[in-house]
């Protein structure tokens, strides 16, 4: 086998290799938020640009980008292959967050509609806020008041929770109980905590 | 300031308004202006546009309240860099300045205020006020950026 022989061999296998890989990502592998700014990008492009440059665009992402990293890739396979195995061996794993939900263990207290309602107003010298209850944020304790049936109560809770950022926090808010079972809820407030037990309120230690 | 208090406000209420992202360095869409006064923290300007290319201001989201917001919805620090850029990070509001003003908010009014010293810059060039090193302007047709990368 001549050396040129051998490197038609591996370029061949590398240009397999890379389509199958193309194929099983394209494919096979499950969806990702890192299609998000492309998404947004494509959408715009769709909207502002006239048709000649969509066009263009479209043979440099889809047609000339796939040649020139197939022929790169082709030529590096054995590295494509090692990462993939890698990520079939070993996959990120990620756990997806459990929605919040209020559990009897986070209610603190009980609340009468016009009692809450007539504590919750919010008083600004300026006057930049609605004298409504809630202030600004009415309109979303309207719509949590609009799950209210005849012999639910309303209790405030408090809640232990995780910031993005991996630290400790405590959201807190109103929350229905329908037949005794916390339902409805909505967040009013939520504080990030310093490693203080003392600072966690009594429904979400 | 590095913090989004509006962004808390429409998680409170559970409805954003569709901004348009103009570039990369501003994904949320719109720039808030805030003032303390008398130790209440204001919402007092907005600059957006909004996703049908409408311009939005303070009025489009609270058309009561013109001029000025209570922002009693945000419980927070909101961190404030002052003086000279020490070191640029290209990341969220990660660049460090030579010192951090802290302020603690509880429910729109001022509880509490500290400053952190970061050090000295000993470059008489270095920046002031907090700023963006780089990004991509996304495709919009009326002032014909595209793609450009402005530094």
């Amino acid at each position: 086998m001549t050396w040129q022989e051998f490197f038609l061999a591996y370029y061949a296998i590398g240009l397999v290799t890379w389509i199958v890989l193309v194929a099983h990502t394209r494919f096979a592998a499950s969806p990702d938020s890192s299609g998000d700014l492309g998404e947004i990008i494509e959408k715009r492009r769709r909207r502002f640009y006239p048709k000649w440059k969509l066009r263009l665009y479209y043979v440099l992402e889809k047609i000339l980008g796939p040649a020139i990293g197939g022929m790169i890739a082709s030529l590096v396979w054995p590295f494509l292959v090692c990462w993939k195995l890698k990520l079939i061996c070993f996959p990120e794993t990620k756990t997806k967050k459990k929605p919040f939900a209020v559990e009897r263990g986070h209610l603190v207290e009980r609340h009468g509609i016009e009692e809450l309602e007539a504590r919750e107003r919010v008083v600004d010298p300026m006057g930049a806020v609605p004298d409504v209850p809630f202030g600004h944020l009415n309109v979303a304790w309207e719509r949590l008041k609009q799950d209210l049936v005849e012999g639910d109560e309303v209790w405030s809770f408090s809640a232990p929770c995780e910031t993005w950022r991996g630290t400790k926090g405590v959201e807190s808010g109103y929350v229905i109980l329908h037949n005794g079972e916390p339902g409805a809820f909505w967040v009013t407030d939520f504080r990030e905590l310093e490693d203080d037990p003392a600072q966690v309120p009594a429904g979400a230690r | 300031m590095c913090d989004q208090p509006l962004a808390t406000y429409f998680a409170r209420t559970g409805s954003r308004p569709k901004f348009d992202a103009s570039c990369t360095a501003l994904w949320r869409g719109y720039v808030g202006s805030w003032e303390i006064l008398s130790d209440r923290l204001y919402l007092v300007g907005l600059e957006a546009t909004m996703e049908d290319g409408t311009p939005a201001n303070l009025a489009t989201l609270f058309p009561a309240y013109p001029e000025r917001v209570f922002a009693h919805w945000y419980y927070g620090e909101i961190r404030v860099p002052q003086g000279k850029l020490l070191k640029y990070v290209h990341q969220g509001y990660n660049s460090i300045y030579e010192e951090d003003l802290f302020i603690l908010v509880e429910k729109g009014v001022v509880v509490r205020t500290h400053v952190r010293q970061n050090g000295a810059s000993d470059s008489p060039d270095a920046p002031e006020g907090y700023a963006v090193g780089g990004w991509t302007f996304l495709p919009r047709e009326k002032d014909g950026t595209d793609g450009q990368v402005t530094k």
